[in-house]
């Protein structure tokens, strides 16, 4: 019958080595993980399986989870692109645009994250998250929010703008 | 801000810079090439030091630790950095491969899958310099990142740091998802730098303020060509493509060839687009009614399609011959034509009347079927199988399947007789539904229980907008469909399920949910009960043997009080849930010979 879950649990071991115990069906949103399942099949069913995570923070680690968790009760709609709008709120349901109402330190962390345990949702999620935080900002603003060098040239700056100049307009 | 020298304290021989270590380019080769790069001109490395100006502070112990390593030679630095994840830190061991140029495919434990090696070795650490947080990120986030913005955000981000795109080496190629063109004039657009590659771009969503000139459309149009030649879809909004059949039709010359579907908000433009697009399978539009040639024009240019199509290559093929055995029929989908039309609009019955007329003559391959607000308001005597004899019809959905335009005018006291209007109408056309479309496979059909259309006015007056009684539905007079593999019916009350299973043998997904008046004070009363639901369970389990998910759920609200409780929810095998026996007694219905007289009403 379908809607058979797998549940099985296994650890997931976090950079600090922390274990986090994660059903099987839930663990196996991440492509890394269902890789490395899978490829342990012919392990004893009666051990619970490690997975080490060396790339991701205990902190992040339990975000991706609660991610994984929730994903599996309510699917994250698909994002637009581009993006309709620079609020969250208006792109993903609700509970989404509070997972990544976080600050930049953490979202960056969830999209390394995302990308080393390849979970396409969350890396969808959280990189819409960072172009919302870009839409409708001007180059200078883009670089306060980033802290990102400026390292044009005067001249350099000048000749861009110029070039740009029908963008700035509009 | 003047330039920031890496390691002043070195000499240009003895400098060695992470760049250097493994630029972009060698970074997807052996160590031993990579080791060639160490002996890069000395031009370079003063160019590469100029491009990291930008270096951010967090950065320079990473530096110094790379250059630290100079006089090492690469197995003893892999060998150190190995150490440095298993032992020591591991962060700044992240640190010093994704901020440098070092290959990011060393920092991967030796557990990862190839795919991850993959997605890993693609980054183009060089791209980071300079962009502060985003220094962190893989190029393949970066890109991600860029696809989700629109054109004039992907200009203002382009301008934030020079070594962004100087420093990229490879193309930042667009292949997924739309372009937006939004609330920017579009004539500058080949200015953008050729970095962006959009020649994979098979998505064109052009929505051009109201005030852009025509000759600045035409003229992205034109320029975007020559940058992504292989459209296959496009979405045309706003008020230029609502009106200006020639814009249309030289979306349609420029693009035509490789089209297969089109987007758009209204009819009367489709025509000059359409006739240019022998590959054509689909289009979807938002509003068909108010355009008085919606109709018409559907039907001609499906017309038209099909016989631009006879003209040229396309041959009218035997259309494919149905197995009469369930189940192991070949999809008689003909894919070469119009097979699918997506649309929303219709507050007038009548066009809906008219659309389902005009469709099996224009488009008799039609498998899919999807339209949105369609308002079922048809004349007397209307049914589906004196309009939509399609046997080819695969998939139904209709969305907002409701009378509302009823319930915009009515007030409480009108409640019973629109609701004996709907039930007619309503088993009118389910009942049209089996000898009309034979061979349907999926049947979706959601109608709204909260009426939106309430003035602030209606509001005052008679409290807050009402909860509409749900539409009712005999599950038998959805019965003898034996290709039909899912039905999910929202805002719908079912009752008569005996029969339904066995006349419906391949049922795989049913499902159905509305909410129920707690009592009849206006005359309605629920039809649902205990029996209703078990028989029709029964009936699906005993007769579907590839039933895999069944729902049956009903709520009660309480008109009164205007809020609503869980009361009753069926799910497969028969599991009850949040509903006394107290409250099952108190459950009022229709008798049979009620139903069977509302059925026979005259409207």
């Amino acid at each position: 019958m379908a809607g058979m879950t797998d549940e099985r649990n296994l650890t997931l071991l976090s950079q600090e080595g922390d274990s986090f115990q994660v059903p099987v069906s839930i663990a196996r949103m991440s492509e890394l993980v269902k890789t490395m399942v899978d490829d342990d099949d012919d392990a004893d069913d009666d051990e619970m399986q490690e997975v080490p995570l060396p790339n991701v923070k205990s902190s992040v680690l339990s975000k991706v989870i609660d991610f994984a968790k929730h994903h599996a009760v309510e699917p994250m709609s698909e994002i637009d692109k581009p993006l309709k709008s620079a609020n969250m709120s208006e792109v993903v349901q609700t509970w989404y645009s509070e997972f990544v109402d976080v600050d930049q330190e953490l979202l960056f962390e969830l999209i390394l994250a995302a990308n080393y345990m390849d979970i396409k949702p969350l890396l969808d999620l959280t990189c819409a998250t960072v172009a919302s935080m870009i839409k409708g900002k001007t180059p200078e603003e883009i670089r306060k929010t980033f802290n990102i060098v400026n390292d044009f040239t005067p001249e350099e700056e000048a000749q861009v703008r110029e070039e740009n100049k029908w963008c700035e307009e509009a | 801000m003047p330039p920031k020298k890496i390691n002043d304290d070195m000499s240009d021989d003895d400098e060695w810079s992470p760049d250097q270590l493994l630029d972009s380019e060698s970074s997807q080769t052996t160590l031993n090439q990579t080791t060639t790069s160490k002996t890069s001109s000395t031009a370079k490395k003063t160019k590469k030091r100029k491009k990291r100006k930008g270096l951010s502070a967090s950065n320079a112990g990473v530096q110094t630790l790379v250059a630290s390593s100079k006089r090492v030679d690469l197995e003893g630095l892999v060998m150190r950095c190995y150490e440095l994840s298993n032992f020591g830190n591991p962060s700044l061991l992240q640190e010093l491969f994704t901020t440098s140029s070092l290959t990011s495919s060393l920092a991967l434990p030796p557990t990862l899958p190839p795919a991850s090696v993959h997605k890993a070795a693609s980054n183009n650490p060089q791209t980071a310099l300079s962009t502060g947080i985003f220094s962190k990120l893989p190029d393949v986030c970066v890109l991600e990142i860029i696809q989700y913005h629109d054109l004039r955000t992907l200009l203002s981000f382009s301008q934030t740091c020079l070594n962004f795109l100087s420093s990229i080496k490879q193309p930042l190629v667009f292949s997924k998802g739309f372009l937006a063109v939004t609330r920017i004039p579009v004539k500058t657009f080949p200015k953008l730098p050729k970095i962006f590659d959009f020649s994979q771009v098979k998505d064109l969503y052009l929505y051009p303020t109201d005030n852009t000139e025509l000759h600045e459309i035409k003229y992205f149009l034109e320029s975007f060509h020559q940058k992504a030649k292989g459209l296959e879809r496009v979405k045309l909004r706003g008020k230029k493509f609502r009106s200006s059949t020639t814009l249309a039709a030289q979306v349609g010359k420029l693009y035509g060839s490789t089209l297969k579907h089109i987007s758009f908000e209204k009819c009367l433009t489709l025509k000059a687009l359409a006739e240019f697009c022998p590959c054509l399978e689909s289009i979807e539009f938002d509003d068909f009614d108010g355009a008085k040639c919606s109709l018409p024009e559907l039907a001609r240019i499906s017309g038209l399609v099909r016989q631009s199509k006879a003209n040229g290559k396309y041959t009218p093929g035997k259309k494919t011959k149905l197995d009469t055995q369930p189940g192991t029929r070949e999809t008689p989908t003909v894919k070469t034509l119009i097979n699918k039309i997506k649309g929303k609009g219709g507050w007038n019955g009548m066009n809906i009347a008219c659309l389902f007329t005009s469709f099996p003559t224009s488009v008799p391959e039609l498998s899919n079927f999807e339209i949105s607000a369609c308002h079922y308001t048809p004349p007397p005597n209307f049914t589906l199988n004196t309009v939509l004899p399609n046997s080819l019809l695969l998939n139904l959905t209709l969305t907002n399947f409701n009378h509302q335009s009823y319930f915009s005018l009515i007030k409480p006291d009108s409640y019973t007789y629109i609701s004996h209007l709907i039930t007619v109408r309503t088993r009118s056309f389910f009942s049209s539904l089996s000898p009309a479309c034979p061979n349907l496979e999926t049947l979706s059909v959601h109608c709204s229980q909260k009426s939106k259309w309430w003035s602030n006015t209606d509001c005052k007056k008679y409290g807050s907008a009402p909860k509409l009684w749900p539409h009712y539905v005999r599950a038998d007079d959805l019965g003898g469909m034996k290709y039909l593999r899912s039905v999910v019916l929202e805002g719908f009350a079912v009752y008569g399920g005996v029969g339904f299973g066995s006349s419906n043998p391949n049922l795989s997904v049913f499902k159905c949910k509305c909410l129920l008046p707690k009592s009849g004070e206006h005359g309605l009363k629920s039809l649902e009960d205990v029996e209703e639901f078990e028989a029709l369970a029964a009936d699906l389990e005993a007769n579907c043997s590839s039933l895999k998910t069944c729902e049956v759920k009903a709520e009660w609200f309480e008109e009164e009080e205007g809020g609503k409780k869980p009361r009753i929810m069926f799910a497969f095998r028969h599991e009850w849930k949040n509903m006394t026996a107290e409250e099952m007694e108190t459950t009022e219905r229709y008798t049979e010979e009620e139903i069977r007289m509302m059925g026979q009403g005259d409207y």
